[in-house]
């Protein structure tokens, strides 16, 4: 009875907020129901700092082939999002969850899964998560209860490495040796890692000095996690993935006249990559700082846009005067404009007939709800 | 005349917050004034030079902080030196507590600090995250930043570089929203809980380092009013908290 009264409440609010208050108001009336909804049954995580909807929806399809694979793709990926998916996913015998960094901890403890995919774990919303170190120790200590399961990593991140340090069933597929803004120093022990080799290492603690299970070169970060979706994959016997291509969380969109390839971008990591595989179309750079986009925007300082020096840039958004400020001491020259429609207006009116937008998080939700929302 | 030497000491440590971002300001704003300017990062295994004229200091996580402290220890003699011949040193954050007798370190015990200015930093016993406005002597407008940390700081006869209106500053918590202050002035040396790229959001601020080393600065080109329009509006949105509009 209660089940059906949620899971109509979840039908009726199933867009946009909905999937996150229909798992409030179950969690409210039951709150250890993502424990209860999924026991004995087949779970997979995926946490990281990026990529996490990209990544389970690339997973999704993969395990598609088999399995018929429910859980949450709509990144609302906290306790709430979770328990809501739950109660859509009855017939699932395989769930796929994306999981938000602070929440993984509990989510692990809640739902015994049969193996966990960490991408990677950088700065990101410090408002929130403090300090990645901090994370690194609770990602530590929930898997410490759960020796035995499987966990796939990124192996070329410090952080990670240190996650699985003393983790038995480790899978580490090795990407390279990439730098990472928060690993100066050693995520485990705090001593200076060394970055001159071909691999970090720290020479107090060895981490680093494991061997990868794999290594996979010049990858951008959509083909690493289609190769960590992949080796999950692979964990659930499906061996052909030939079919299966790398996909981004891109969104199109139409709108005044032109179209716009939108692009989540939320955190360092995650501007750098868009910033490196910018089309030769003029570019809308979309900032708020919103609770999810992180409150603080220190972090553009943390991002080389040098990459739009020569470019048609515009910028809009809550907090555009912090981004122009920042691009304009890369010398990049940029027009503001109020909101991203004004943005497309005038791209229009200059003659063009696409752009590609790099957005944050609250802003790539506004405007990909509303287009879905006029239906 | 040679340029402008601003050094940014240990980047790799301390720059959790964007705090690159003040060096790139102070060389800009130097810069486009027509006085070159050439930003020198000194990482923690290499020697602080002693011929800076700006010297910065950033935030950072625990660990990299007291990395940061051990490897400073030996170069306070180089750092004071620079700062009696009238170099300037703009620290935050992690980079304000480094320079007391002591600070918390990664479970609350007690690290030594450099000891180049007379203040205490104890652990306290909530995070301040938010949006900090400080009213400043220095300046009719106030300055507007961001703040997060943990530990609080007692300034033992130094003065604070302001006021706070709203946030946290040196004290938060038990401390009364108007006995709050931020930062601290000793000399030559200028530091503030106004985390991450400070000078950026205050302009204000930047030029007064820059005016301290440089004397008389030239008017700023055109094309330069974004940074201003930036700081108003952040304090605008910051005083309307303040002022309950």
């Amino acid at each position: 009875m209660l089940a059906r009264a949620i899971s109509m409440l979840s039908r009726i609010l199933r867009q946009g907020e909905g999937a996150t208050l229909s798992g409030k108001v179950l969690l409210a009336l039951r709150p250890r129901a993502i424990s209860e909804l999924t026991r004995g049954r087949r779970v997979v995580l995926v946490s990281g700092t990026n990529g996490k909807t990209s990544t389970s929806s690339m997973l999704a399809a993969m395990l598609g082939e088999k399995f018929l694979v429910g859980g949450n793709r709509t990144g609302a990926n906290l306790n709430t999002g979770i328990a809501a998916s739950l109660v859509a996913a009855k017939k699932s015998n395989l769930l796929i969850f994306e999981v938000d960094e602070l929440y993984l901890p509990s989510i692990i403890k809640e739902t015994a899964p049969e193996i966990v995919l960490l991408l990677n774990l950088s700065r990101d919303q410090l408002h929130r998560t403090q300090e990645v170190r901090i994370v690194a120790r609770k990602w530590y200590e929930a898997l410490a209860a759960f020796p035995k399961t499987p966990v796939i990593i990124d192996a070329s991140d410090p952080f990670l490495a240190s996650v699985v340090r003393d983790h038995g069933p480790v899978t580490r597929i090795g990407f390279g040796k990439r730098p990472h803004l928060d690993a100066a120093s050693c995520p485990t022990c705090g001593a200076m890692l060394d970055w001159s080799g071909a691999q970090f290492a720290c020479h107090d603690c060895g981490l680093g000095a494991r061997e990868v299970d794999s290594e996979l070169v010049e990858m951008s970060a959509v083909e690493r996690n289609h190769a960590l979706a992949a080796s999950v994959a692979t964990y659930f016997g499906i061996d052909d993935l030939s079919k299966f291509s790398p996909r981004d969380r891109i969104s199109t969109l139409l709108l005044g006249g032109i179209e716009i390839s939108l692009r989540l971008v939320k955190n360092p990591s995650s501007w750098q990559e868009g910033l490196r595989s910018l089309a030769d179309e003029p570019v809308i750079l979309v900032v708020n700082a919103r609770g999810v986009d992180g409150l603080d925007t220190s972090w553009l300082w943390d991002v080389d846009f040098t990459p739009l020096k020569g470019r048609y840039v515009v910028i809009a958004g809550e907090r555009k005067l912090d981004a122009a400020y920042r691009v304009h001491i890369d010398g990049v020259g940029y027009s503001l404009v109020d909101s991203l429609s004004n943005a497309a207006a005038q791209i229009y009116r200059d003659g063009f007939t696409r752009a590609q937008a790099l957005t944050s998080y609250t802003a790539f939700i506004d405007a990909t709800t509303r287009v879905k929302g006029k239906r | 005349m040679s340029p402008l030497q601003i050094v940014v000491i240990h980047p790799e440590l301390l720059g959790t917050y964007g705090d690159f971002g003040n060096a790139r300001v102070l060389a800009h704003r130097a810069q486009v004034r027509g006085i070159s300017a050439e930003i020198i990062c000194t990482s923690h295994d290499q020697s602080l030079p002693a011929t800076g004229d700006i010297y910065l200091l950033g935030g950072g996580e625990d660990r990299a902080q007291i990395a940061s402290v051990d490897a400073l220890r030996s170069s306070v003699g180089i750092l004071s030196g620079a700062l009696d011949r009238g170099a300037q040193l703009f620290a935050v954050c992690a980079g304000l507590q480094i320079l007391g007798e002591s600070f918390p370190g990664v479970t609350g015990e007690i690290i030594t600090g450099l000891g180049m200015v007379p203040i205490l930093s104890l652990p306290g016993s909530d995070r301040i995250v938010g949006e900090v406005l400080v009213q400043s002597d220095l300046f009719d407008e106030p300055l507007t930043g961001f703040e997060n940390h943990r530990g609080r700081t007692d300034l033992r006869g130094v003065d604070p570089l302001g006021r706070v209106l709203v946030g946290g500053g040196n004290g938060g918590g038990a401390i009364a929203q108007s006995e709050r202050v931020d930062g601290l002035i000793a000399g030559n040396i200028l530091a503030t809980y106004l985390h991450g790229p400070a000078l950026v959001r205050n302009p204000d601020l930047a030029d007064h380092l820059l005016a301290r080393v440089i004397g008389g600065l030239p008017g700023l080109p055109e094309g330069e009013e974004i940074a201003d329009l930036l700081a108003a509006e952040r304090r605008g949105a910051l005083g309307a908290a303040h002022f309950g509009k």
